[in-house]
């Protein structure tokens, strides 16, 4: 079910209305003010000057997920906090992606443990990984412009 | 008789061992560990490596007086000698003090190190002993750190060097300790290797042909301290930090021997557990810390490779198609319903405890008939007069006989020659009774020939020397029931205060096995050595749960192609008859229903209307009962299913199964335990389990008298070992495994074994005028399918062979290594074969060895041409 | 007189106030753009492993899983083999069959590079690593390993019997 079986398909107007939508999506993307361990450090300095996340279209961080469209999850989850973690997504409203930043978020790093969530996409569906321990800003950086790259290939037929 | 006790101290511990032990080992009891390189536990010392150099002080005694003088304070005075002296060679004596912790001995062990290290290559990153070798654990405990030698001055040796194509030697790495080199000569009794040279020019070099010519080779590269020896099997598979272990029983030969299997996930197979080397461990009542070269480098066909069965095959328009379980398994419910008496359950003793106790009692509840596929019977007197609860070969010694009766042993249980040996080597009687000459006959005491096919007869002889009440004794055995040595090694036997007959199926059928063991069961009987440990009467079956089979009371068939023949189904598990014979093969006339289980698609399987995929012994849990009637557990290694999950499953998916209770479909092999069991489900009977092996086992030893009292737990309770091997320590015992999951639990006797037997039917046997007999031998390497998946033993195995006397060979004019075309008369079957001489053969005799495709269970009439 | 004096400091505190911001505008900005503008990393930073090979396009790595064990992320799988002359991938008798790290895992802490015997595996500069699915985040031998240098060759090479005996390159005297 999508905005194409509403329209039908009316060729090139979907095609700029796509490349409109997600145009629109990756320079107003924002990011949930949602930091879980080491890796929160670096986000903030990705946020701050040097580096400055607004660049991007992420103007601040929100701190609601009501008006956030980016989940970045920064640092290990543990078992405990993924409840947490799920119910702040399902909060965020469509359409959302997330960016599992980090070694531990990404599939549990070294802490191959029983209290660590081994990847965070047991528990929400993730869109770009991003290797680190930390990542530096750039790499951060480096896996939300791959995200856009990926919103960017989004196709009509494929909203939900 | 306890040995006198001596006490002494250890590094300030207080010790007391039996006179006669060495140092090394009175300091191990008490946990001091002395570094040695050249010394094992099993082995007598010799002192050449100079590691195990400690203080050695002993009181002094007044000449005068012969009393030890004391101290001002009382104590008694010591006396240190002026140089470090061998831990290894040096026995305890009373009063004695060790100090193996001073500086004295920490700069002699340094200094040992670094003579040890000029000539070492230090390529542990990429040999295979890096991780579990003795020498770099030495060095790093007790090395120096630094060595004053110039690393450019290092010898740089030959590091390719096979000797022969199952072991290899790195010539650089050895550090001339003479493990390998003793072990075969003193525990093996294969001097193929030696020293050649000396000084720093010393090597190890294999003068056989081929090279390393022994079924004990791999021993040798478990107790090198270096990486010098490998196995080919082995060499550069992994890093031993990175394997797993899982404990498992060697299923080759009825020895049972404990071993270890080392799996870990390999990226060339996808991803899944891979069987990378199987290691001994150690249960000192069965192998010690050894195995055969069978059972470490013939696994393979327990691993998992293309050729193993998957899916369930069922005949459709007369080809063999996959089937889901459920359409096979229903298929051969209904069929075997309507069948009913009409079925045989034919299986071999290569499967477990469970799987034989479920498939006798499925063919037991459809009113069938279970046979079990032996070439060897007398398992029904083994198990009443056979080894007792207590029984071990290593507690046999001067006051205890052996007798062995038909059997090559080294080359149908390699292990209880071994241990028989050592018996004899410890004092024990050792008779050897046999038609031909074995290895075994270099150790014994008594070395007796009988002609051939008269194995009963010849044990009747020895009854005859000792009872009043005399067995009839056909013409070819007299001139040896008459001779002198045969008369004394009757009465050494009969006098012997235990005293245990271990019989094979050497030359004879299953007819003549069923004698054989007969008569032996009289010898031990009128002898009265049964009942007692290290009594009793031992078969040396060729599969390894023949005897579990006997215990559950599966039997073999006399007239096996006959019954065969009649049966309106057959459920055929884990025995391939019709390669091994194809007079089989008019069993298979398509008329019966035929259901086959097994790992391969075999011959007979390919006859088959429906084919199970089983689970190999690897991947599963059991238990095997060894030929000593000891109940072993064996623990699963690798996953049972040949086929990958898929790969992206997502974790939802499978929490919402388990919480659903949803079951899963039947995929891949099963265990063959549970097939059955499935059927039994289906055709509706109570009491079968399928779940896991555990509860089989508990419902086992409910229902089975012997089995008694016995559970997974208790098959897994382990003891203390002496020697300890297996832990930090490596350079002590060498890289055997420590027991930790069950040493196993030897049945009780069953009831009703006392009394006197019948006297076994012995006609007269004679040798032909014209053509020859055939009689079966066994090899270690045969042609069998357990063994033909393991390609680096190939060449060792050969090509099927057959073995002639002399003045065959001179009459047929052909010398060793010619062509014969040998017709089994019987069988209507002529193959095309190599030659072996053996001068010692009688005129007419030919041997054929079991399992290399010659169509021979027992002594079979044989015409002989020239090939071509 | 006091409204004046009141304007007055006011428009001063203004000014005040707005100097840093006045100043800010001139200076030069401090933010790197970094997807076009990249700062050079320092000379011990850890990035993505490189494999290397020697001058004549052998590999040095002989696949001997020090890495593998020396890692506390368990982040790195080896599966050796063995060379032979007439397919050789690294000197001595034992080369890297299967080399993947899960890029995932690794926390770039240089254990392997430490670990390592024949100096094979170097954490080099590269830190852009973020990828849309777990799986390729796995790099394997054929990632990891340098190009050939020039006038090398592409390894399995067909050498001489007899040359490369030793894995590990011949170590020099310690000196003190």
């Amino acid at each position: 079910m999508g905005v194409e079986q509403k329209l039908g398909n009316m060729g090139v107007v979907t095609t700029k209305l796509e490349e409109l939508v997600n145009w629109s999506r990756t320079n107003a993307m924002w990011p949930m003010l949602f930091g879980l361990a080491c890796c929160a450090i670096e986000m903030m300095a990705t946020q701050a000057s040097n580096y400055d996340l607004s660049r991007f279209g992420m103007e601040l961080m929100r701190a609601s997920p009501r008006q956030s469209d980016l989940m970045i999850v920064a640092g290990r989850v543990t078992r405990k906090m993924a409840p947490v973690l799920r119910r702040l997504y399902d909060q965020m409203p469509d359409p959302k992606w997330v960016i599992s930043m980090g070694d531990c978020a990404s599939c549990g790093g070294v802490f191959n443990n029983y209290a660590i969530v081994q990847g965070v996409d047991e528990v929400v569906p993730v869109d770009v990984y991003v290797a680190g321990c930390p990542p530096r800003p750039e790499a951060l950086i480096h896996g939300i412009v791959t995200l856009y790259e990926k919103v960017k290939g989004e196709r009509i037929k494929d909203w939900a | 008789m306890m040995a006198k006790m001596v006490s002494l101290t250890i590094d300030g511990k207080p010790v007391e061992v039996p006179e006669g032990t060495l140092v090394v080992n009175a300091a191990k009891k008490v946990g001091v560990d002395i570094p040695v390189f050249c010394y094992h536990p099993k082995m007598e010392p010799v002192g050449m490596c100079r590691m195990c150099l400690v203080e050695i002080g002993r009181p002094v005694i007044d000449r005068a007086s012969g009393q030890p003088l004391r101290e001002e304070d009382g104590s008694l005075k010591i006396q240190f000698g002026p140089k470090l002296e061998t831990a290894c060679t040096t026995p305890v004596s009373e009063g004695m003090v060790v100090l193996g912790a001073t500086e004295k001995v920490k700069a002699g062990r340094e200094d040992i190190l670094e003579f040890l290290l000029t000539s070492h290559p230090l390529d542990c990153p990429i040999c295979d002993k890096g991780g579990e070798c003795p020498l770099q654990n030495l060095t790093m405990g007790f090395g120096p750190g630094e060595s004053r030698y110039l690393y450019d001055d290092k010898k740089h040796l030959a590091k390719h060097v096979p000797l022969g194509e199952l072991i290899y030697l790195d010539r650089e790495r050895c550090i001339q300790c003479g493990r390998c080199v003793r072990f075969q000569e003193l525990i093996a009794d294969d001097p193929v290797i030696a020293f050649s040279q000396r000084g720093r020019s010393l090597e190890i070099v294999s003068y056989s042909e081929p090279g390393f010519d022994s079924y004990w080779s791999g021993n040798t590269t478990d107790i090198c301290p270096v990486g010098a020896l490998t196995t080919a099997d082995f060499r550069f598979r992994a890093r031993p930090w990175e394997l797993k272990a899982a404990a498992s029983i060697c299923n080759h030969c009825p020895v049972g021997c404990n071993l270890t299997l080392n799996v870990r996930r390999e990226a060339v197979s996808g991803g899944k557990w891979v069987l990378k080397r199987v290691m001994p461990r150690q249960n000192e009542a069965v192998n010690e810390i050894w195995i055969c070269d069978k059972g470490r480098l013939g696994y393979h066909f327990g691993a998992q490779n293309a050729e193993r069965l998957e899916k369930p095959l069922v005949r459709k328009n007369g080809e063999l198609q996959p089937a889901t379980w459920q359409e096979a398994l229903e298929l051969v419910t209904e069929r075997f319903q309507s069948v009913g008496r009409g079925l045989i359950t034919l299986a071999s003793g290569r499967l477990s405890n469970e799987d034989l106790f479920n498939l006798g009692k499925l063919t037991r509840s459809l009113g069938g008939k279970s046979i079990l596929y032996s070439s060897m019977a007398g398992g029904d007197l083994t198990t009443q007069i056979g080894f007792a609860p207590g029984t071990n070969f290593a507690d046999m010694g001067k006051e205890s006989a052996i007798l062995v009766v038909g059997s090559d042993l080294e080359e149908e249980a390699p292990l209880w020659w071994l241990r028989v040996r050592q018996a004899a080597k410890r004092g024990a009687t050792l008779i050897v009774l046999n038609a031909r000459q074995t290895k075994l006959d270099r150790d014994a005491h008594y070395s007796l020939r009988f002609p051939f096919g008269t194995a009963a007869a010849a044990v009747l002889a020895l009854v005859n020397t000792l009872s009043p009440k005399r067995p009839e004794l056909p013409e070819s055995i007299q001139e040896l029931a008459r001779s002198s040595e045969l008369k004394a090694a009757a009465k050494a036997f009969a006098e012997a205060k235990d005293a245990a007959i271990l019989f094979g199926g050497d030359g004879m059928g299953l007819a003549e096995t069923q004698a054989l063991a007969q008569a032996c069961a009289n010898l031990l009987l009128i002898t009265d050595h049964f009942g007692r440990p290290n009594n009793g009467l031992l078969g040396v079956w060729p599969r390894a749960n023949d005897q579990g089979a006997w215990e559950l009371g599966w039997q073999p068939s006399m007239n096996l192609p006959a019954d065969l023949a009649q049966a309106q189904a057959l459920y055929i598990v884990a025995a391939d008859p019709v390669s091994d014979d194809p007079a089989y093969l008019n069993a298979f006339d398509g008329q019966k229903f035929v259901v086959v289980q097994d790992l391969y698609l075999s011959q007979t399987a390919r006859l088959a209307d429906v084919v199970f995929p089983a689970q190999a012994w690897t991947e599963r849990e059991g238990s095997y009962t060894s030929g000593e009637r000891r109940v072993q557990r064996y623990y699963p290694a690798l996953q049972p299913n040949a086929a990958l999950p898929p790969r992206v499953e997502s974790p939802g998916s499978r929490r919402a199964q388990v919480l659903t209770g949803l079951r899963a479909e039947l995929d891949g092999p099963q265990a063959d335990f549970a097939i059955p069991a499935f059927l039994a489900e289906k055709l509706g009977y109570e009491g079968f389990v399928h779940a896991s092996a555990s509860l089989v086992f508990a419902r086992l030893a409910a229902e089975a008298p012997s089995f008694g009292g016995l559970s997974y737990q208790k098959l897994a309770e382990v003891h203390e070992q002496w020697p300890i091997v297996g832990r930090s320590d490596l350079y002590y015992g060498g890289t055997t495994y420590e027991n930790t999951q069950g040493l196993g639990v030897q049945l009780p006797l069953a009831q009703g074994g006392a009394s006197l037997l019948s006297w076994p039917q012995v006609a007269d046997f004679k040798l032909p005028k014209l053509g020859g007999i055939a009689f079966p031998i066994t090899r270690l390497y045969d042609r069998g399918a357990t063994l033909m998946h393991s390609q680096l033993l190939h060449k060792r195995i050969g090509e099927p062979y057959i073995i002639l006397s002399k003045q065959e060979a001179s009459r047929l004019k052909i010398s060793q290594g010619g062509f014969v075309r040998i017709t089994f008369t019987d069988a209507e079957r002529s193959v095309v074969v190599q030659a072996k001489v053996d001068e010692g053969l009688p005129e007419r005799v030919v041997l054929a060895p079991r399992s290399f495709g010659l169509p021979i269970s027992g002594p079979t009439p044989v015409e002989l041409k020239p090939a071509g | 007189m006091s409204f004046v004096k009141d304007t007055l400091d006011g428009v001063k505190a203004t000014f005040t106030g707005l100097a840093t911001t006045f100043r800010e505008m001139v200076r030069p900005p401090v933010t790197i753009q970094y997807p076009e503008e990249k700062r050079p990393v320092r000379p011990r930073f850890k990035g993505r492993h490189v494999l290397k090979r020697y001058d004549n396009g052998l590999e040095k790595c002989i696949g001997c899983s020090l890495c593998s064990a020396a890692c506390p992320a368990d982040a790195i799988f080896v599966e050796s083999a063995e060379n032979t002359d007439d397919e050789r991938y690294s000197p001595g008798e034992r080369y890297a069959r299967v080399y993947e790290i899960n890029m995932l895992r690794c926390i770039f802490c240089g254990y392997c590079e430490d670990a390592c015997p024949t100096e094979a595996i170097v954490l080099g500069d590269n830190y852009e690593l973020s990828f849309t699915d777990r799986r390729s985040s796995i790099y394997t031998k054929e990632f990891l390993i340098e190009p050939v240098p020039e006038g090398g060759k592409a390894t399995p090479q067909k050498v001489e019997p007899g040359i490369y005996t030793r894995s590990v390159p011949a170590m020099k005297d310690p000196e003190d």
